[in-house]
């Protein structure tokens, strides 16, 4: 009975903190094989140190406009960097030939509709965007 | 150069009709305005051997730049990238150079082949010192990144990327040539090859580079000293033609071995270098240093004050008496005692604030530098004049943008 008690009042804390907060949810196609992928999987992609899935399979990644509350919450919790330092690490790689920056797109459904067409595509939306045409594997 | 330049701008040029259609286009850009201003006009800062650089009268030439980058991806394994940057270079003219130009091939996820036009990974930042808007400093700190007397590779190379659990592993073999046109001399570098490894762990990263460069130069300033010590004969004088090769950059062979590291956790930036220069060679010209630096920096939001410390030390001896014969021996002390880099130590302050973007500007930034270098004679400086004191303190602001 305490048990159920103390669970409830975690989900009563996380809800609360959910609504606060908006969430970022990480999404990929749904054909990637990939059921989760951790913040660090993540952080890999999005700062150029990784090109690939962990599976193997090439990622193509998708951006948020800069203008976009959504960018700087997910470069924040992915990655642990903000969105400008984000952008000097792929000034860097994009004029040393050693990547392609993430793609930039002009709201969640641009994302979704871009995830949702592409099979090796990631990118992140609010929570409230996601539906059945991508699969979330990773909330921050 | 320019020649290369012209054919290849012909062949894309007469490929891009065709092609056109299937290929995926991307364009990109990044400048740098920076001026700065010394206290002194007894001493010059800059790359080496560049005409011009920084003094009481300042400088917008050394570290401005425009470069201007075209990609032509051809599908998801193949393709061509064209960087043309404006700067001045070491004839003293501020045009535009092709900078990178290169076809890139993935072989595998984890490997991929260039050739064409690159910047050689000789040390940490080497292949992006020109991105202000990436780096941290107004300039990178010059008593590491003048160790090495060319920096673009005509040639190839390749880059294997492996994932063991947490670490990052980067393998970069490259092999080529070089050319380089300083306002005395031209410099060629008929070889040309090396390593870089590098490792990354979650906010570390650790690197090594190794190079060798083959130095051969179509004029020889010193001849009137080097003939007659290889005309010498040893019984006379032993040491005489060993002598003059430490005189003669062509024949030279320069070794370059670099560590570095790199800590950054979003909040605190470390970065680190360590540097050799080792000639075979041209000594007497491109002495044997050491240099390394430490830069700390931290962020407040948008604002970042950092701090560096860096320094390089001779290690070539700045006199010779190996040479038996007097007046030969004066000339070359004489050599000795006026060219090639000697000590010198310097520590920076600075602040780096990122500005809203705005239209086609994707990034902005201004930087603003203060400098304090304390050489031994002639340090790691250009055009040092008699009653140079050693001192320098140096004042840069620069504004730098990516679009």
């Amino acid at each position: 009975m305490r048990s159920l008690k103390s669970i409830l009042s975690v989900c009563a804390l996380t809800l609360a903190a959910a609504g606060a907060n908006a969430e970022v949810v990480v999404i990929v196609n749904p054909k990637n094989p990939a059921a989760s992928l951790s913040a660090e999987q993540v952080a890999a992609l999005y700062l150029g140190n990784s090109s690939t899935f962990p599976e193997g399979g090439a990622a193509t990644l998708a951006d948020q406009p800069e203008s976009a509350a959504v960018r700087g919450t997910f470069y924040e919790k992915a990655t642990g960097r903000s969105a400008a330092q984000a952008k000097a690490t792929w000034a860097r790689l994009t004029f040393t030939g050693k990547g392609t920056p993430p793609k930039e797109l002009k709201s969640d459904a641009d994302v979704k509709a871009f995830v949702a067409s592409d099979p090796k595509a990631i990118g992140y939306v609010d929570s409230s965007a996601v539906d059945g045409s991508v699969k979330a594997v990773l909330k921050l | 150069m320019s020649s290369r330049f012209s054919i290849v701008a012909l062949a894309v040029a007469a490929a891009l009709p065709t092609v056109a259609s299937a290929v995926d286009f991307s364009y990109s850009g990044f400048s740098t305005a920076a001026y700065s201003q010394s206290d002194t006009n007894l001493a010059d800062v800059g790359y080496t051997s560049q005409p011009d650089s920084i003094d009481k009268g300042g400088s917008f030439e050394t570290d401005s730049k425009l470069g201007v980058q075209l990609t032509a991806k051809f599908n998801d394994n193949i393709s061509a990238t064209v960087q043309g940057v404006a700067y001045t270079d070491l004839t003293g003219d501020f045009e535009p150079h092709l900078d990178w130009a290169y076809v890139r091939a993935q072989a595998t996820q984890s490997l991929s082949f260039r050739g064409g036009y690159l910047r050689a990974p000789t040390f940490m930042y080497s292949d992006s010192v020109f991105v202000g808007y990436a780096n941290t400093w107004v300039r990178p700190p010059l008593e590491v990144y003048n160790l090495s007397p060319v920096y673009q590779l005509l040639g190839v190379d390749a880059t294997y990327r492996a994932q063991l659990g947490a670490f990052t592993v980067t393998v970069n073999p490259y092999f080529g040539e070089s050319e380089v046109d300083v306002s005395t001399l031209k410099l060629d570098v008929p070889e040309w090859k090396g390593l870089a490894t590098t490792v990354n762990v979650g906010s570390f990263q650790a690197r090594v580079g190794y190079g060798v460069i083959d130095l051969e130069t179509d004029s020889n300033s010193v001849a009137a000293l080097t003939d007659p010590l290889f005309a010498v004969p040893a019984a006379l004088c032993g040491s005489c033609a060993s002598e003059a090769q430490k005189l003669l950059i062509g024949g030279a062979r320069i070794a370059n071995l670099n560590v570095g590291v790199q800590y950054d956790d979003g909040t605190n930036l470390i970065a680190s270098e360590y540097a050799r220069s080792d000639a075979d060679g041209g000594e007497y010209f491109m002495p044997d240093r050491y240099s390394a630096y430490v830069t700390y920096g931290r962020r407040f939001g948008n604002l970042m004050p950092y701090a560096t410390l860096a320094g390089t030390r001779r290690e070539t001896p700045l006199s010779t008496n190996a040479i038996s014969i007097p007046a030969l021996s004066a000339a070359v002390n004489g050599v000795i005692a006026s060219q090639g880099a000697t000590d010198q130590d310097s520590y920076s302050l600075g602040v780096r604030y990122e500005l809203p973007s705005f239209s086609v500007v994707k990034g902005a930034l201004v930087k603003f530098q203060y400098d304090h270098i304390d050489a031994d004679g002639r340090g790691n400086l250009n055009n040092v004049q008699p009653g140079f004191d050693g001192k320098i303190d140096m004042v840069s602001a620069s504004l730098d943008f990516i679009f």
